[in-house]
């Protein structure tokens, strides 16, 4: 078992570290603790606080890298100070004092909020004279799934915004064993909801949930597994110009339900948007539940681990969990204050660096819009 | 604090020196730094504007004079840009070198 | 239009912190970061005494806005980092 403790300082009993995450459109900052010795079921990390605010566009729109990032600098410095407020009670003064690292997210994300953010890091590691750790951000979910769900060594599912990755865990790195090979899931729900128009309040992706839950009518879509990959564009493509159809009134012999049994005029019935989300849901979840059964298969795991954005999509949890459950295994899952990006994933993968000697000069502290999961050398396991 | 941000812009043709007037308001909400006009237009309400600067702030107004030196820096080279190139493409230049190549599809997040 | 590689606008910022530290550490958190633009950009951070001074040395006008602007916001998170925390 790695020594995680290698370098504490003399009398030292616990660690704390702050994360900062920014990679795209939430601002999440965290402070977590970790007592010394091996994390386990009796030892777990301690969240001391969690907060974040999430820039939203109006219906219809994407976010730009441009607005994001001021949305990150204007709200960074306020943000940090209220999770130093919450995790060490006022006294501003003294509060970081308890602090022995300050975690960033590296990459990968978006370049212009990335740098928003580090700038902050890099400003509070000097002033207040400790060191950063630039993190990956996949790396950050991972650990903090696992950490939350107790879940050993789990085939990950890593779905978000930016992300599609099945994840399995072995010789010190998270290897990736599929993925897609065009845009990411939670992308391709986003994509699909400004088509709709519907509003990006909470998450685009959490509104074609709701609306998905009231369809009732399934319409096949392109099904486009490849090995242990997959691809979604051509799906996205496929039901936007079926939404378009929906929207401009135009005959499309895809859009009529047929529920009758004699096939007749009556009995049909008009495709809605709630059957093209429901329809959208199913398919994609579908796919991404082939995949990670393959992967299960191949490295002969029985957990299975969700995290990501798109993880807390429970339609997607309960598919997944017929899976698993038929293969005699277990699913693990985050809620909200997890899945979604945050800062404290960012602090627990962070500290684990940390406790293994591993600092970030500033010279080396650039972000990074593309960084893989297998580059990280996951030194704080060996199993 | 005793002195103030300044600013020096030279080319072949011009010399320019910014300074800031301490007797007028500044504040950290600049003209040239709020939402792209892409998000204004599509109706959006700005609810991310700067922090003001605390008033124990040791380093007093120094935020906000920047915010007015770079207001004016900003606005001037764009005057010049606008001048330079009637056609000018500084839009899209902009997006290309702020937004680093990144179309925003390729990496926004759930 | 200059040609490319022919740096012939200059933009130079003054900023005064408190103390030196605070100069020296706004220096070191804009540094890393490299020009987007190299054939068309040069950017240099220098602190003399409690005075960080940002040089912009460009082929355009357009180039020099673009990059001053980006290194402003950023210089004015470190800003507001000493306001709350120093």
């Amino acid at each position: 078992m790695v020594n995680l403790d290698q370098y504490l300082k003399p009398n030292q009993t616990e660690y704390y570290a702050l994360g900062l995450e920014g990679s795209a459109n939430k601002l999440g900052i965290g402070i977590i603790k970790h007592n010394i010795g091996q994390l386990t079921t009796l030892n777990k990390a301690e969240v001391l606080s969690n907060v974040r605010d999430t820039y939203i566009t109006p219906a219809g729109e994407g976010f730009l890298p441009r607005d994001t990032a001021r949305h990150h600098r204007n709200w960074v410095v306020r943000l940090i100070k209220e999770a130093l407020n919450e995790a060490f009670g006022c006294g501003l003064h003294d509060s970081f004092k308890k602090l022995d690292c300050i975690c960033f997210t590296q990459g990968p994300g978006m370049g212009a909020p990335l740098q928003s953010v580090v700038i902050a890091a890099r400003t509070l590691s000097q002033l207040w004279g400790i060191p950063m750790i630039g993190v990956n951000h996949c790396i950050g979910h991972i650990e903090m799934g696992r950490e939350i769900t107790n879940a050993m060594n789990p085939v990950v599912l890593y779905v978000s915004g930016g992300n599609t990755q099945i994840i399995a865990y072995s010789r010190q790195r998270y290897r990736i064993f599929g993925e897609t090979l065009d845009i990411a899931i939670g992308n391709c729900l986003d994509r699909f909801a400004r088509v709709l128009k519907i509003s990006n309040y909470p998450s685009p992706g959490y509104n074609i949930e709701q609306l998905a839950k009231k369809g009732k009518n399934f319409i096949e879509l392109p099904y486009t597994v490849k090995g242990m990959d997959l691809s979604m564009s051509g799906i996205l493509e496929f039901i936007e110009s079926l939404a378009n159809d929906l929207f401009n009134g135009k005959k499309n012999k895809l859009l009529i339900a047929k529920n009758g049994t004699n096939g007749t005029n009556e009995d049909e019935e008009k495709i809605t948007i709630e059957d093209l989300c429901f329809s959208l849901q199913e398919c994609l979840y579908a796919m991404l539940v082939e995949i990670t059964e393959r992967a299960m298969a191949h490295v002969n795991a029985n957990q299975v681990l969700i995290v990501g954005g798109v993880g807390c999509n429970e339609r997607l949890q309960e598919m997944m969990k017929i899976m698993v459950l038929d293969r005699n295994g277990s699913i693990f899952a985050t809620d909200e204050r997890f899945c979604i990006d945050n800062g404290i994933m960012i602090a627990h993968a962070g500290l684990l660096s940390y406790r293994m000697g591993d600092f970030t000069e500033l010279s080396e502290s650039v972000c990074t819009q593309k960084f893989r999961t297998d580059e990280v050398l996951v030194k704080w396991r060996d199993d | 604090m005793s002195s103030l941000p300044t600013a020096i812009y030279t080319s072949p043709d011009l010399t320019r020196n910014f300074h800031v007037d301490p007797s007028k308001s500044h504040t950290t909400d600049g003209v040239t730094t709020g939402p792209s006009d892409h998000v204004l237009k599509a109706g959006a309400i700005d609810k991310d504007k700067p922090s003001l600067i605390p008033t124990d702030a040791k380093i007093g107004l120094l935020r906000a004079y920047l915010t007015t030196l770079q207001d004016d820096v900003n606005l001037f080279l764009t005057k010049r840009m606008a001048h330079d190139d009637l056609n000018s493409i500084e839009g899209d230049l902009e997006r290309r070198i702020l937004d680093d190549g990144v179309d925003e599809d390729d990496d926004d997040d759930e | 239009m200059s040609k490319e590689g022919e740096f012939t606008h200059t933009l130079e910022f003054k900023v005064p912190f408190l103390n030196s530290k605070q100069a020296t550490i706004a220096c070191k958190s804009l540094n890393p970061d490299p020009i987007l633009k190299p054939n068309e950009l040069e950017v240099s951070y220098v602190n003399e005494n409690e005075v960080l001074i940002i040089k912009f040395t460009g082929s355009s006008d357009r180039v020099i806005r673009v990059a001053a602007n980006n290194v402003i916001e950023n210089l004015k998170t470190v800003i507001e980092c000493f306001e709350v925390f120093d």
